[in-house]
């Protein structure tokens, strides 16, 4: 009896064990959620019946972090309450890239996710066509840029658009005696940083970063009016990126002149976060109000402005990047269709896109949303093209994801790195091969795939 | 259960069953290393062949490219370095003031349990928060350390400036964090050597010197070789709080072979060389601790 016994016990033993190893990808990828595999498995024994989604458990990968969660989650709770059905927030943080990286490489997704800028370039393969859904009609033109594929194909709900300039410390620069209206140029903006560092603040406050080496770089190498338009080599494939070195030159000056904070190369974000609330920067490049947003959570007396990224020369275009901003998409193969789709509906609801929007400082891009935004994202944009009226201004797509192949981001991050490290003339030397030679090898990648 | 029981042909097939149910009983401790250890292990080795992004279903095979390229990426070496610096420094560090700390309070005073509590307490703090928090004591803007310099009236010191300094103050962070563990090994080593042979010693004349390197350090050779190989292998793999310290930097250059693994796993997009790094890591890995571990094994003595 004993023997039988301690048999039984053993076997339940290596099988429960190899029943954790089978589930391995899921408790992987489980982040935050709390659903039981019971649940899971009635949904999935019953997808899509009819329109009824109620007892369907659909899984909810975000971005958002700290207050921005607790506000999707009373999104979530109103949801659930009206369907009747179960939605697990799936909060990966800093993770989030590497962790959806990873169900990508194991084809488990979860049913609805946020493309954080890629839906076109990474995720595209892996989302359902969204292009019937009834909220498309819906989006503002500037938006459809964004997001529409070539073949007219939409991947997701987009709530809201990222826009991409320079955040601009109104109290610094008041105290510095600096009218950030009055900046146009990149020569404008350095005789600033030059005031600025003279009444004793930094005047950037960034950290290497890619967005520094990428987000700007149109207004020198590719937009009309700027010291070079480059942008059809770009697409071929053949720029040699010796106008780049103008880029370079610009930056070496800044750091040249103690324009960046002296331990730059090693702050983390929230310290530069920080900072930048307690107004010991000026202006952060390269940024949206999302930066703004986060600094007057941390101090609420602090005052912002944002405007566009400046001209190269006079004449020249400035910029403010439209990119993708606040967007959902649905995993191809979930088995939770009906309520996904239900779900994406919901969120693009005007009252309800617009409370995501004033949490995250993203600007509304469904019409009916606009309409009733009120948040500071939209009122900071709306001010910049008041006061701007007259500036010559190119609203477009993000520098890189326009011109660049896909994967040049991190390689921008690097370069960045590079260039603080050294900023000698071999420095920059090594960081326009750097990019030349990755630039090169992604396209042929992308030529090929 | 009687007689019969005692009789040598029952001993030896009691033996053989008790072994058959030991064996059975570790195959549960098999499995989950084969499923958590073996199987990415060998799907490490598989996709080090191949140029990867780490997410498309598409793979292209370039053989022993990937490994090729680590042997003449700077960025590779600069790594090993540093990987010896947060491997042999944290253990020698550990080692040395886990030691001095076991020795002291292997003796009877006041307080003495409070002062164990609190040199082990770090342990208890998960090694990225204790990242952080360090980071708030050597930043340079700001900082805890810096605001007491500037106290003092001293200039304050960028401590992460250059990637030898971050690296080194990193290491010291682990050092710190883990030097209770070694404590405690050391303590329980210390415990366990019989009081004779110190009365021995002491009979013969031995002075407190002679008797820690003639009685106390030979006895303890297996603790050392516990707390070294453990050291060791934690030092090399450190991940954490260089994540939180300097993030790599500045520029990379305070990166371990774990860092850099991740960096290209899932920042550079890079998961094949990544992979290749990877194995080349664990070749190091076992090319050091192995030959380490049986010097020090051959050093135990029997007592």
């Amino acid at each position: 009896m004993k023997k039988i016994l301690a048999l039984l016990l053993m076997g339940a033993m290596v099988f429960s064990l190899t029943a954790c190893g089978g589930q391995k990808e899921n408790a992987q990828t489980q982040g935050t959620e709390t659903t039981s595999d019971l649940e899971n498995q009635e949904q999935n024994e019953n997808p899509d019946s009819g329109d009824d989604i109620e007892g369907s458990v659909l899984e909810v990968a975000v971005t958002y972090a700290g207050v921005q969660v607790t506000d999707f989650q009373q999104i979530v709770d109103a949801f659930e309450q009206e369907y009747g059905c179960k939605v697990n927030i799936a909060e990966y943080g800093s993770d989030y890239e590497s962790t959806l990286k990873t169900r990508m490489a194991a084809n488990n997704l979860p049913d609805v996710f946020m493309t954080h800028g890629w839906s076109i370039i990474r995720y595209k393969d892996y989302l359902m066509d969204l292009r019937d859904e009834p909220w498309v009609a819906d989006y503002d033109e500037s938006a459809l840029g964004v997001i529409q594929d070539k073949d007219g194909a939409i991947y997701v709900l987009m709530i809201a658009e990222g826009i991409n300039g320079t955040a601009v410390n109104k109290q610094v620069c008041e105290a510095a005696g600096v009218d950030p209206y009055s900046i146009h140029t990149w020569d404008d903006f350095t005789e600033a940083c030059a005031t600025i560092k003279a009444a004793g603040y930094t005047p950037i406050s960034v950290i290497p970063n890619p967005g520094l080496l990428a987000n700007m770089a149109g207004t020198w190498v590719s937009y009309e009016g700027g010291l070079a338009q480059d942008s059809e080599v770009m697409l071929d494939g053949s720029w040699d990126w010796e106008s780049y070195r103008t880029v370079l030159d610009v930056y070496e000056e800044w750091i040249d002149a103690g324009y960046f904070y002296e331990d730059a190369m090693t702050m983390n974000d929230a310290d530069l976060v920080e900072r930048y609330a307690n107004n010991a920067g000026a202006f952060c490049l390269g940024n949206g109000p999302e930066i703004m947003i986060a600094c007057q959570s941390l101090n609420p007396e602090s005052e912002f402005l944002f405007l566009p990224s400046f001209a190269s020369k006079e004449g020249g275009k400035e910029f403010v990047g439209i990119g993708e901003g606040g967007a959902f998409g649905i995993w191809k193969d979930t088995q939770n269709e009906k309520a996904a789709k239900l779900f994406l509906e919901y969120m693009a609801r005007p009252e309800v896109a617009v409370k995501m929007n004033a949490s995250t400082g993203e600007i509304s891009c469904l019409k009916s949303a606009m309409e009733i935004d009120d948040g500071d994202g939209l009122r900071w944009f709306e001010e910049m093209k008041e006061k701007c009226a007259q500036c010559d201004i190119l609203y477009e797509n993000l520098w890189d994801r326009q011109y660049m192949p896909s994967g040049m981001w991190p390689v921008f991050g690097n370069a960045c790195s590079m260039l603080f490290d050294d900023h000698s003339e071999s420095g920059k030397e090594e960081v326009l091969e750097y990019l030349k030679e990755n630039y090169q090898d992604l396209y042929e990648a992308a030529k090929n795939s | 259960m009687g007689i019969a029981s005692h009789h040598p042909f029952f001993k030896e097939y009691s033996m053989k069953k008790r072994k058959r149910v030991y064996v059975c009983l570790t195959i549960p401790a098999i499995l989950f290393m084969f499923v958590f250890i073996a199987v990415p292990l060998i799907h490490a080795v598989k996709i080090s062949f191949f140029k990867w992004n780490g997410y498309s279903q598409n793979m292209k095979w370039v053989g022993l490219v990937n490994f090729a390229n680590a042997l003449k990426d700077k960025l590779f070496w600069r790594s090993v370095g540093n990987t010896m610096i947060y491997g042999f420094g944290s253990t020698i560090l550990q080692n040395v003031f886990g030691l001095l700390a076991a020795l002291f309070l292997n003796k009877q005073f006041k307080g003495r349990n409070m002062v164990r509590v609190i040199i082990y307490m770090p342990i208890m703090i998960s090694a990225f928060i204790m990242g952080q928090i360090l980071y708030f004591f050597v930043q340079y803007d700001g900082g805890v350390f810096n605001e007491l310099l500037t106290l003092l009236g001293i200039t304050p010191v960028y401590f992460m400036k250059s990637g030898l300094s971050s690296t080194i103050m990193i290491m010291l962070v682990n050092s710190w964090q883990y030097v209770g563990l070694c404590m405690i090994i050391y303590l329980a080593g210390l415990q366990n050597i019989p009081v004779m042979y110190r009365e021995a010693a002491k009979l013969d004349g031995a002075g407190r010197i002679k008797e820690f390197f003639h009685i106390t350090l030979p006895l303890l050779m297996p603790s050392i070789t516990t707390a070294v190989v453990t050291n060791l292998i934690g030092g090399f793999k450190l991940f954490d709080p260089i994540v939180a310290m300097s993030g790599g930097g500045p520029n990379k250059k305070s990166m371990s072979l774990s860092f850099y693994i991740s960096t290209l796993y899932f920042n550079d997009e890079k998961a094949g060389y990544a992979s290749a790094i990877g194995l080349l890591t664990v070749i190091l890995i076992m090319l050091i601790a192995v030959p380490v571990n049986v010097w020090l094994q051959k050093r135990e003595v029997e007592y």
